[in-house]
């Protein structure tokens, strides 16, 4: 019950002013941290998206090359070789060449992206199949997905579908590159011809 | 305390819209002072050069956030460079301004160099070091940095409009409690002062500020560049507003309002403008701790009622919520209408079109969206009947609908017009009392200034009121003893005037020789008497 206290002429702190001010401040110190926590966690999200910007870059400068006349055949993200996607073949279970997996493979232990991590769990970045707010074990996870247009007159232009391993990579594509947030939720990154 | 006799009101002084009475023939420095920086002198422009110097100073510091956004700074450089050498030159003539002036100020007339004793003063310093790193780097390469920090400075300058404040504030609060200086601090009261007004200027700005940065978030591309930027933003905001909200309820136990109450914080807790206060800061500590358990983004949103704690600023806010409490039984009655027609219009459209668009009219709670859009008037006509019957009944209703959801509106607009009238009729009821003995005190007079704020009135409407109340105060003024007429100076003045036109407007209208045969007649009047009666008639 709060009792207003009396007035005392010299205009000196009580006692209950001293708790007052102490209790400011430790919920100034809560919010700070609290703060500090939020920007923390911000840091990793822009982490995050700098994962996501150097899959863009490195979408880019391969979807340059790899096109080019001199660019090696051999290369697993060649588009000179026909994948051969027989039900047989599959079954193997080896890698396919012309497909997407071994250019990935490449990709993740060879190229400078073979360091990236998952500013979220410290482990090595890892590609989802998409993001999903609800889900929050997906933060700091990479979507890689192929927009294919739609035919004419479609409401939507593209449609997106994740970058499976067997998906061909002999012809032009075109990658949406998306990264998850701490929520779970998407960060669009950007898109690019491969 | 100093009182005011009615007719000698100036409705301009009392709406603060007075100018200041500077002579023109004063010495030119003396003139420039009286007029720039004289803080004495009300109507002139010293409180427009705090201020636009204040909002300077805030900008300089948005400025200098924003550099340190290469996404943001990069591309506009130029801008922030323009800025800079706009601000510096802004400042630069301030300061050369109150060095000139000095002489005039004060503070430093009667020291043996005022310009010297200015230049040494702690705000010259703060002014000087404001402008002097721009110069220095003409001549001495300076580490950007360094230049970035010592721009910092630049903040310290409003400790010109902070530190008069606070030596307000201590004058008006000396032997009062730390509770009852932070009631006068956070709530508005007669010991609050200047500082009360910087308290929830600063506030609002903090309000805009966070309410601006919840609406950019929402824009994926800025979101992407200044994300970390509008965390630091949010945090800082729930800091201040967390800080506001429990000085607010600590305080609030010196207000009238709530010291009779058994529990008075918790009766403060429970008022309209706390709730907002916790609302605005709830989201950010449930955010933190509850994000990994459920999605509370929808939280974010609610970070906008952050825009309510500007209606505590706002008495429009509070006519609306009392017009919608006093119309509510009518109000109620018609939403009951409308609820009814809404269900009927719904039935009847399910009834008719059913059979005939099963997809879109379902069923009857499917069939409410398309009630409410056509008695609205709304008609967005992605569902729309087509039976011959349906449509007949769709013109009715929408003819209906027009009538029925029209009554809440216009009970509330007449309904808030009329409660206008009705706050201008109590301030006119007010002032007659405050007026009964012909003069306003220095409280009556802060009461008139603030109602008069409070209902936006206007010069003319001011004046028009007080003569209204003139007249019918003059009428009323027989009426009172002379002996209360005669302890009041102006009031006797008035009313010795009034006996002087009785007594020509008596002169007009007898004859003046059969009069003066009367008045002589059987010594009817001494003959003193006889020559002021004559000299009032302008006949000696």
């Amino acid at each position: 019950m709060d009792i207003p206290h009396p007035t005392p002429s010299t205009g000196a702190m009580t006692g209950s002013d001293k708790l007052f001010i102490v209790f400011l401040i430790l919920i100034l110190g809560l919010v700070t941290w609290l703060g500090s926590m939020n920007y923390h966690e911000g840091q990793k999200e822009e982490e995050t998206k700098r994962n996501g910007e150097a899959w863009l870059a490195w979408f880019t400068d391969m979807g340059g090359k790899r096109h080019a006349d001199d660019f090696p055949a051999d290369h697993p993200c060649s588009p000179q070789s026909k994948p051969d996607l027989s039900p047989a073949h599959i079954k193997e279970g080896k890698p396919i060449t012309g497909t997407w997996g071994p250019c990935l493979a490449q990709a993740m232990t060879e190229s400078s992206l073979k360091d990236l991590k998952n500013p979220f769990s410290q482990q090595a970045l890892n590609l989802v199949e998409s993001c999903d707010a609800k889900n929050h074990k997906l933060s700091g996870s990479l979507v890689l997905e192929e927009m294919s247009p739609t035919p004419a007159g479609s409401p939507v232009p593209f449609v997106n579908s994740s970058l499976a391993d067997l998906d061909p990579i002999d012809h032009k594509l075109q990658v949406r590159i998306t990264v998850c947030n701490k929520g779970g939720g998407p960060i669009r990154i950007g898109e690019v011809e491969f | 305390m100093s009182k005011q006799y009615i007719k000698d009101i100036d409705v301009n002084e009392l709406l603060g819209h007075q100018k200041a009475n500077i002579a023109h023939d004063l010495p030119r420095r003396k003139w420039l002072y009286s007029w720039l920086l004289d803080p004495n002198i009300p109507g002139n422009f010293q409180t427009d050069v705090d201020k636009w110097i204040g909002i300077l100073i805030v900008l300089n510091l948005f400025s200098l956030v924003f550099e340190h956004v290469p996404a943001v700074y990069e591309p506009n450089q130029g801008l922030f460079h323009a800025f800079d050498v706009f601000s510096v030159a802004v400042f630069t003539i301030e300061y050369l301004t109150r060095w000139y002036l000095a002489p005039e100020d004060e503070e430093f007339k009667g020291k043996s160099s005022p310009r010297v004793a200015f230049m040494l003063s702690p705000f010259a310093i703060i002014d000087f070091l404001a402008v002097a790193p721009f110069y220095f780097q003409a001549f001495i390469p300076i580490d950007l940095r360094m230049l970035r920090f010592l721009r910092l400075l630049r903040i310290l300058k409003l400790f010109r409009i902070i530190i008069p404040a606070i030596h307000e504030f201590r004058e008006l609060n000396q032997g009062r409690t730390f509770r009852q200086k932070m009631h006068a601090l956070v709530f508005p009261s007669d010991f609050g002062g200047k500082l009360h007004q910087i308290f929830d200027v600063f506030i609002a700005i903090w309000v805009l500020l966070s309410v601006a940065s919840v609406v950019l978030e929402s824009i994926q591309s800025l979101d992407y560049i200044l994300h970390l930027q509008f965390i630091i933003l949010d945090a800082i905001a729930v800091g201040v507003f967390t800080v506001e909200l429990f000085l607010r309820i600590y305080s609030c136990v010196e207000d009238p309002q709530y010291q009779d109450r058994v529990a008075p914080r918790l009766g403060y807790v429970k008022s309209g403008s706390a709730i907002i206060d916790i609302l605005a800061v709830t989201p950010f500590f449930l955010e933190v701790f509850l994000h990994h358990l459920f999605d509370l983004r929808f939280l974010r949103v609610f970070r906008l009622a952050r825009l309510l704690k500007l209606t505590r600023y706002n008495d429009a806010t509070e006519i609306l919520i009392k017009v919608v409490v006093r119309e509510w039984p009518v109000m109620s009655a018609s939403a009951f209408i409308m609820m009814l027609l809404v269900v009927m219009t719904a039935s009847l459209g399910y009834l008719f079109e059913h059979d005939a668009q099963p997809d879109k009219f379902e069923n009857i709670p499917q069939s409410i969206y398309w009630a409410v859009i056509t008695l609205a008037s709304v008609g967005y006509g992605d569902i729309s009947p087509v039976t011959p019957v349906g449509r007949f009944m769709t013109i009715i209703l929408a003819l209906l609908g027009i009538g029925i959801f029209a009554i809440p509106a216009a009970l509330l607009s007449s309904a808030f017009s009329d409660q206008l009238v009705k706050e201008r009729d109590t301030l006119k009821a007010n002032l007659f009392s405050m007026l009964k003995d012909g003069e306003l005190d220095e409280n009556e007079i802060i009461l008139l200034r603030n109602e008069a704020k409070r209902l936006h009135l206007t010069v003319e409407e001011l004046n028009q009121l007080i003569d209204q109340i003139i007249k019918e105060h003059d009428v009323n003024t027989r009426e009172i003893p002379l002996v209360k007429v005669a302890e009041q100076p102006e009031l006797a003045v008035e009313h010795y005037k009034q006996l002087l036109g009785e007594i020509r407007r008596l002169g007009l209208l007898t004859d003046h020789h059969r009069f003066d045969e009367a008045a002589q007649q059987g010594y009817r009047l001494a003959p003193q008497d006889l020559t002021i009666w004559k000299q009032i008639q302008g006949k000696s």
